[in-house]
């Protein structure tokens, strides 16, 4: 899943900056060493994962927010805070529009 | 450990050190300092494939030392690793949903070895080679289940005293719906594990949303004791995942499953299997645990033999087999029992006694001692005395 895609963030009516991100469930995902591949139970597709989509899908195993993903990376690659957030939520996104990610925004049930 | 007379030694030290979840920096030296030499990447591979290792080593290989296998060999390991990962995704999807069928019908089920074992043991269910599914119930549900199964798509292939192989020819998918881990009605089994043991002190693993049952840490490692034992340990794969249960778990409750083991009769095979880990693979138990075992003269002997036939080129001799499994046996009535499975075994007749029996019908009886006359003289009395042997033998 690449970046490619603009995504306008405020289609959603989420707070995507307080909200945290974790993996969906009815999903598993098979680390081939620097590559993953995702089965949606769901609707059976399989999904290949990027560099960045690795890490970001290895931070999410837990539920954590966009800036916590974004810091994480800017730590490890070259790239700028803003870039990286850019990026990172595009990707996020087109994950929770295939159903791989839910996203909690913190407001009770 | 016993691979010196291998005529690919060196394969064989490298296929050990990768074949392990994590390397410890020794063994990374090593493996490293092995990459460099002149190895047989045709040998190593088809080893690896034929031993169920291939995920594991090519994760390994491609953490430790990519550039250290040829190009050519490094496509082959990762063409083989993605179709395996895509193999047990398809294989894992189908398990969960028979799993959904058999719960939305309140038929109890664990899952048993593949997919569940592989996410248990490695956190990854592409790290393991398995060929099919294999599901528990319990023994009053099967019929129903099987009922389930085949409105599924799925045929009887195949029916045994502890399960039934089931197979969905479209999805090119096997089942095996187990009663049983072992065959309890066959009282010349070598090893057994009664049914209700299979349903007591389970645990719950998450795999994709789901709440699975699966049994304790202690338990899978006798079981898979037991299981590797039974099958002589022909693959080295199933000593990994017994490997990596004990690396994974420094607080297993070593005592119940040694007194488990006892119980079941089952303690040399538990003894061999760990210390084939230890030995092969690294995975060294807990230094009380090895002092226990060290006490049990006849484990040195036992895992140099499993280790000889692991990597033996050559067919094992007739006999060893034979002796192996009675001299595991810890109980004197056992150690009768399984003998006497072998010696029936070995003196029933084939076609070759039948047809070359020219007697009357009063005289058939003649044709067991000269069918072991047949035998002295095709393999000498070297397998027999072996195997008499191994009765006395600790």
């Amino acid at each position: 899943m690449t970046d490619d895609a603009a995504i306008d963030s405020t289609r959603s009516s989420v707070d995507m900056t307080s909200a945290l991100f974790e993996r969906a469930a009815n999903q598993i995902a098979c680390d081939m060493g620097g590559e993953v591949v995702i089965l949606d139970l769901t609707s059976g597709t399989y999904y290949g994962l990027d560099q960045l989509g690795v890490q970001v899908w290895s931070l999410i195993e837990q539920p954590a927010s966009l800036g916590a993903i974004r810091d994480a990376i800017v730590a490890d690659y070259d790239v700028d805070a803003a870039t990286c957030q850019r990026d990172v939520l595009a990707f996020l996104q087109q994950m929770q529009a295939v159903g791989l990610v839910k996203v909690n925004d913190g407001s009770p049930v | 450990m016993n691979i010196q007379t291998s005529s690919h030694r060196t394969e064989l030290e490298l296929l050990l050190l990768c074949a392990r979840l994590t390397v410890d920096p020794r063994s990374e030296a090593r493996l490293k300092l092995l990459l460099r030499t002149d190895l047989d990447w045709d040998f190593f591979t088809v080893a690896a494939n034929h031993h169920r290792v291939l995920p594991l080593v090519t994760r390994t290989l491609e953490r430790v030392q990519p550039d250290g296998v040829p190009d050519a060999t490094r496509q082959l390991l990762r063409n083989a690793l993605y179709a395996n990962a895509r193999r047990n995704l398809r294989l894992t999807n189908e398990l969960l949903q028979i799993i959904d069928l058999l719960r939305a019908e309140n038929i109890s089920c664990i899952p048993y070895k593949g997919p569940v074992l592989a996410a248990q043991i490695y956190g990854d269910i592409s790290l393991r080679q398995f060929g099919d599914l294999d599901v528990i119930v319990p023994a009053k549900d099967v019929t129903k289940a099987r009922t389930l199964l085949t409105a599924r798509g799925y045929r009887c292939t195949k029916e045994s005293e502890k399960d039934i192989t089931l197979r969905r020819d479209e999805a090119e998918i096997e089942l095996e719906l187990h009663w049983g881990v072992t065959d309890v009605r066959n009282p010349l089994d070598p090893l057994q594990v009664p049914s209700e043991l299979v349903w007591t002190d389970l645990r719950q693993f998450s795999l994709a949303g789901r709440l699975l049952l699966t049994q304790s840490y202690e338990k899978l490692l006798l079981i898979q004791c037991i299981h590797g034992t039974k099958h002589r340990w022909e693959k080295l794969g199933w000593l990994c995942d017994v490997a990596e249960i004990v690396r994974s778990q420094p607080s297993l409750n070593w005592h119940s499953v040694i007194e488990l083991g006892t119980s079941l009769g089952a303690k040399k095979a538990l003894f061999v299997g760990v210390a084939l880990c230890d030995d092969l693979l690294g995975a060294t138990p807990p230094s009380a645990i090895v002092r226990t075992m060290l006490k049990e003269p006849s484990l040195p002997s036992l895992r140099d033999q499993v280790e000889r036939w692991l990597f033996c080129e050559r067919p094992i001799p007739p006999g060893e087999h034979e002796q192996f499994f009675v001299r595991l046996q810890e109980r004197p009535a056992d150690r009768i029992r399984v003998a006497y499975k072998h010696a029936k075994r070995g003196l029933a007749l084939n076609s070759h006694d039948t047809e070359s029996f020219r007697g009357s019908g009063f005289l058939a009886w003649t044709m067991y001692p000269r069918r072991i006359i047949r035998l002295v003289r095709e393999y000498g009395i070297t397998p027999f005395t072996r195997f008499l042997g191994g009765l006395f033998q600790s």
